[in-house]
């Protein structure tokens, strides 16, 4: 028998809330299969089986709140009971065992009523639903609706209502009624309440308890520099006919920390238990948008990387983060976070620092300016590109001569190569 | 080097049926197959489609019992036993398939076969040599050329899939295409058909295929016709895929696309040029009525051939072949083909519609009979639609088409009347067992001239 324990999910983590227990007792599994997802301060962690066999217990369900070394699942052969094997040596063992035993007994029943065999699927559409790939594909992004086919008045009446007709199930299983509309909407205008309360799921109440001990506790302070983007955008451009290779703005900045914290060593620094730990190695964050949800995958090493391999390593990271499947390691190391808004014209901004990070760069969209130069006036691309400052770490003309050489490199960024 | 008097290249419906009537009738016939025999129809084509039909079916008829509150509930279904238990069932036929071929003393031989001059064929280094040869090398799945092609699936995997899709879309709005969306869509993936030609089921009586296309919006299906794909493209676990539809760029997400775009004649072991084997247009093998092609002793029937891909049409064009052979006048082309396409609910037509009667040159009159007025499709539940196409002049039934349960079974007596060209007045003289669903095509065909008496 084996037991499958909640591994360590990495530094900040003390607890993590059980979000899906995909097995039953009596259920076979192998090697890597996903047992359990639980979500801990940074990320949703799947908890993989190391052992072949059957589930003989399931001692945790969802939304039970555990620490690393709890035991989520016992795996043994088919027929072996939880707390019964290996120990034969008297009856004292014995005794010790028929505690843990207890509890598992109703635990397990109780999840085989929840989670019933994925296999099945209810013959009457929308029923209670099991949906058969939800076990297949469990980062399937939520922008994909299954909706039933509906009768002409029931859209009439939906969209009179402004009800979103996928959101309303048919009682017969087949296809939305009128009645069905009507049966819905009287449902949600019930409650009477002029507003509905948000849940704030586990990554919302991080953000909330991150966000507000960098405002309390950081003593930052900002400062902009206006960039001139044309050099970058050449350098995408080279990167895209030489290499095929899509560059963004966020990967040059990346390496242009790195280059400018040869000269700016504190920039790799994170205030941490009191004191300030200045990092050998440059590892930047990127601000990261889910819906409802924000997280800042890390890229390691940026320093002795190539814009090739930043390039591909952010995109890895991206593409994690939008499946939900970032480990609590790609996260939490950085020292600096870019935050990049340009992209929804959002032309310049302050960000809140990452804490114990030392700095965040919050990144705005790219304008078409006149620029006077002597003679005339003539059109320059810029970029407005604000950063935040621990001044426990970074004082002022250090973080604007850090700011000055980021605009430099950024400007000419064959520099990034020397 | 072996004589035989037959060799056949290909043992699916054409090949293997050919084979087991050419070994009854005593000749020496050997049919070489380089995967298993019974072809795509028996493996991975019509079988098993029709397996994953009929549950769907069921649980269709399921759902109306329950909206009727007749049952209580439904309970579940397991998509993966749907597909294990399909294998059961063509491990079941292929194997009937091969103690056929035995008991008639077919040598079958496993391997893939080269046709050479002369009606020689070679097979791993062996010679044999046949008085005649018949090529029944069938088709393959065709393919689009867009990017992103390489992340879709053909029919074949569509039929072994591990899992239910949670969604689907359909490139291609054919027979193959619109059997295996109906089939998905029932059990409960959203699916989405993306058809390049204006409407679907285009060579159907209209009235029939209005049924269906109603019948499968009302499963979920979303059509788009007159789409042109454009590329499928990865988003995470799932794809999109883009299409032009009504002069903008639509897309959609799904687990799964289906590459449904028809089938193209497989020519492995056979090359046209080095043999001087004459081809017709659009890659298949030029035959004439005795299936004959143009290299003397060499037939070609089924898919290879061209003509109606149906495993029914080969079966018919091996008869002729073998006829041929054995020295009997028995043209191919004279009887109607009668065709079923499996969506839910079926279509089954034979001989002519409106349509193509009046392109003929007849001056055709419509019948019809709604199966709501049938006591027996009112006692099982069904629905749908009979339609009879007369000639005007001569009364003779020149087709009729068939929407509902059951039509693929009715569409045998429809057949048979229209080969014998049924007139009104015979027609009235033919007694129906009632109550029976056959009532209707009696029905629907004395509608012609208004002579229904239920109607």
């Amino acid at each position: 028998m084996t037991e499958i324990k909640m591994p360590s999910a990495g530094q900040t983590t003390d607890e993590a809330k059980i979000v899906s227990v995909n097995v039953k007792v009596g259920d076979k599994v192998k090697r890597g299969d996903v047992i359990v997802e639980a979500e801990t301060d940074k990320a949703v962690l799947p908890v993989e089986s190391f052992a072949s066999g059957e589930v003989i217990a399931v001692l945790v369900e969802p939304g039970s709140t555990v620490t690393a070394g709890t035991i989520l699942v016992a795996i043994g052969k088919a027929g072996e009971k939880y707390g019964e094997t290996e120990k034969n040596d008297g009856q004292k063992a014995a005794a010790e065992d028929t505690e843990p035993k207890k509890s598992a007994a109703p635990a397990a029943e109780k999840d085989g009523e929840i989670a019933p065999a994925p296999e099945y699927i209810p013959i009457i559409k929308g029923g209670n639903a099991v949906t058969p790939a939800a076990s297949v594909a469990p980062a399937a992004p939520a922008a994909v609706h299954y909706s039933m086919p509906a009768m002409p008045g029931a859209k009439a009446l939906a969209k009179e209502r402004g009800i979103d007709i996928s959101l309303v199930n048919a009682a017969n299983g087949q296809f939305v009624k009128r009645s069905d509309v009507a049966v819905y909407s009287a449902g949600t205008m019930d409650d009477g309440s002029e507003y509905e309360v948000m849940e704030m799921n586990n990554i919302r109440q991080i953000i909330a308890r991150r966000m507000l001990e960098s405002v309390s506790t950081i003593p930052a302070w900002q400062g902009s520099v206006i960039i001139k983007t044309d050099a970058a955008t050449s350098l995408r451009r080279i990167y895209k006919e030489q290499k095929d290779i899509k560059l963004s703005y966020n990967d040059i900045a990346a390496k242009a920390i790195a280059v400018a914290s040869r000269r700016f060593p504190l920039v790799n620094a994170r205030f941490e238990n009191g004191e300030v730990r200045i990092f050998r190695h440059t590892n930047v964050g990127l601000a990261v948008g889910l819906p409802g949800a924000l997280v800042v995958p890390v890229v390691k090493n940026i320093d002795v990387k190539s814009l090739e391999q930043i390039s591909v390593d952010y995109r890895a990271m991206v593409k994690k983060a939008r499946e939900g499947r970032l480990l609590p390691d790609d996260m939490g190391c950085g020292s600096v976070t870019i935050s990049n808004l340009g992209m929804y014209d959002t032309d310049s901004f302050t960000a809140i620092i990452n804490p114990p990070e030392s700095c965040i760069l919050a990144v705005g969209a790219i304008n078409t300016v006149p620029e006077w130069n002597g003679s005339e006036f003539v059109p320059v691309n810029v970029m407005k590109v604000t950063g935040s400052f621990d001044h426990r770490i970074i004082d002022g003309a250090y973080g604007a001569q850090f700011l000055q050489e980021f605009k430099a490199l950024m400007e000419d960024p064959v520099r990034l190569f020397m | 080097m072996e004589n035989y008097d037959l060799l056949v290249i290909g043992g699916g419906p054409g090949g293997y049926s050919v084979a087991i009537a050419a070994g009854k009738k005593g000749l020496k016939t050997a049919l070489f197959e380089k995967e298993k025999v019974g072809g795509t129809c028996l493996n991975v084509g019509c079988i098993p489609t029709k397996y994953l039909v009929d549950k769907a079916n069921a649980m269709e008829k399921v759902r109306s019992l329950v909206n009727k509150n007749i049952f209580d509930g439904a309970g579940s279904f397991s998509f993966k036993k749907i597909i294990s238990e399909k294998d059961e069932v063509v491990k079941k036929l292929t194997g009937g398939v091969s103690f056929l071929l035995k008991k008639a003393g077919v040598d079958v031989i496993n391997e893939t076969a080269t046709l050479k001059k002369n009606r020689t064929v070679e097979c791993e280094g062996k010679s044999y040599r046949g008085k005649n040869v018949i090529i029944a090398t069938g088709s393959v799945a065709a393919s689009i050329p867009i990017p992103g092609a390489e992340l879709c699936i053909d029919s074949t995997e569509a039929l072994s899939l591990g899992s239910l899709p949670r969604s689907m879309t359909v490139i291609g709005g054919g027979i193959i295409g619109l059997e295996l969306a109906c089939a998905f869509a029932s059990y409960g993936t959203q699916v989405t058909v993306v058809e390049m030609l204006p409407e679907l089921m285009a060579k159907e009586q209209k009235e029939a295929a209005r049924i269906v296309i109603n019948s499968m919006k009302k499963l979920g299906i979303t059509i788009r016709t007159g789409a042109k794909m454009l590329r499928i493209e990865k988003e995470g676990a799932l794809r999109r895929a883009v299409f032009e539809y009504e002069g903008s760029e639509e897309s959609v997400v799904c687990e799964q696309v289906l590459m449904a775009v028809g089938r193209k004649s497989n020519l492995c072991g056979i090359d046209p040029e080095k043999l001087g084997l004459e081809m017709a247009p659009r890659g298949v093998i030029k035959v004439d009525e005795y299936q004959r092609t143009n290299l003397p002793g060499v037939y070609a029937i089924g898919d290879a051939a061209g003509g109606y891909q149906l495993a029914h049409a080969a079966y018919a064009e091996g008869e002729t072949a073998l006829a041929h052979i054995c020295g009997e006048d028995r043209p191919y082309g004279t009887v109607p083909v009668p065709v079923c396409t499996y969506t839910i609910p079926c279509l089954a037509s034979v001989g002519l519609n409106t349509e193509t009667a009046a392109a003929a040159g007849y001056e055709p009159v419509l019948g019809s009979f709604d199966y709501s007025a049938n006591g027996m499709a009112l006692a099982e539940g069904a629905g749908g639609c009979v339609y009879a196409v007369a000639d005007k002049n001569t009364g003779k039934t020149l087709g009729i088409t068939i929407v509902g349960e059951n039509s693929s079974e009715m569409i045998a007596m429809a057949a048979s009347a229209v080969a014998d060209g049924l007139t009104t007045d015979e027609w009235e003289k033919m007694i129906v067992a009632h109550p029976s669903l056959c009532e209707m095509v009696r029905e629907a065909a004395l509608d012609c001239f208004g002579r229904s008496v239920h109607k």
